[in-house]
């Protein structure tokens, strides 16, 4: 049986779909603001190291990076649910903010150089509290995620809670 | 009957339409995609933006290419290596251990895993068997053979 041949002319047409794909690229940078250099951060504590790029967009974490991050002491967990909700239960070490305060609560968060990372929760996917206040999050942090899954997967995954006041912030 | 010209359009079809679902869903939203591929752990952050959307163009560009005559060994032969590499980068991340999007489809992606090198092999395939000689003397696909 023949095996496939990489020809000459194969070659040649590789080479020139790689040159107009560069050009492609080339303009793309050119003409969106999509940066060609990323900035970028790196978490370290302990053993734990996370190297975070900075979008300048409020991005999706799933769980592994939820749990990952939630971790770190630069990370600010926040919950947007209402403060009954968060009373009831939340995930520990996590501030409350309920969505309908966000706006008043930002010159507080920029007060906090310390934070690099800020990552929002609220009740799971059907709510998007947690994605609106991460959008205004963006403008005070240097990397802002919302975990999409929220509450709902926490507690699904057998996850400990805190109840009561909690941090404030 | 010679199925040969109904399996080589059933595979261009195929492979056209991943790479462009790929690479469109990627292009709304490439910060993303850059996360994703920060996620294999095989990459510094510095060349991430310029590799990310040269990816992207480059499943875009064979989507296509896949299509026109000229340009239809070419995209194949890149189709089949872009496979074999997407193998190569989920077989890594699964033998770190690590537990991430593979970053095909944007949001939409699957988790790494054996299901994802099945998939991709399945395309691998697909890809080797339009640049398969023929039984004729020809050995290239064009249009007029199908």
């Amino acid at each position: 049986m023949r095996l496939p041949e990489l020809t000459r002319k194969d070659i040649r047409d590789i080479l020139i779909i790689f040159a107009a794909v560069t050009l492609l690229t080339v303009l793309h940078f050119v003409i969106t603001d999509f940066p060609v250099f990323p900035e970028w951060f790196d978490i370290v504590e302990g053993d734990t190291s996370y190297t975070v790029v900075i979008s300048g967009a409020a991005q999706p974490a799933d769980y592994e990076t939820f749990q990952r991050l939630a971790e770190m002491d630069s990370t600010l967990l926040v919950d947007t649910r209402s403060r009954e909700m968060y009373r009831k239960g939340h995930i520990p070490g996590a501030v409350n903010v309920p969505y309908d305060e966000g706006d008043a609560s930002l010159s507080r968060f920029e007060l906090r150089g310390d934070i690099r990372l800020a990552i929002t929760y609220c009740d799971g996917a059907d709510c998007m509290s947690s994605v609106d206040l991460a959008e205004k999050l963006v403008f005070v942090f240097p990397e802002v995620y919302y975990f999409f899954g929220g509450w709902k997967v926490w507690i699904d995954k057998g996850n400990p809670v805190e109840v009561g006041e909690g941090k404030v912030f | 009957m010679n199925k040969q010209p109904i399996l080589k359009l059933a595979c261009m079809l195929l492979l056209s339409v991943v790479f462009l679902i790929s690479g469109f869903s990627k292009l709304a939203d490439p910060h993303l995609f850059v996360r994703d591929i920060m996620n294999y752990k095989l990459f510094p952050p510095q060349p991430l933006h310029i590799l990310a959307i040269w990816l992207i163009m480059l499943e875009l560009f064979i989507g296509f290419g896949l299509w026109i005559p000229f340009l239809q060994r070419g995209s194949a032969w890149i189709s089949a290596g872009l496979m074999a590499f997407f193998i190569l980068m989920v077989a890594i991340a699964m033998a770190r251990g690590l537990d991430i999007s593979c970053g095909c489809f944007g949001q939409g992606s699957q988790k790494v895993g054996w299901k994802k090198i099945l998939e991709n092999t399945g395309l691998l395939i697909a890809a080797l068997y339009l640049l398969w000689p023929r039984t004729s003397e020809k050995s290239s696909v064009t249009s007029s053979d199908l």
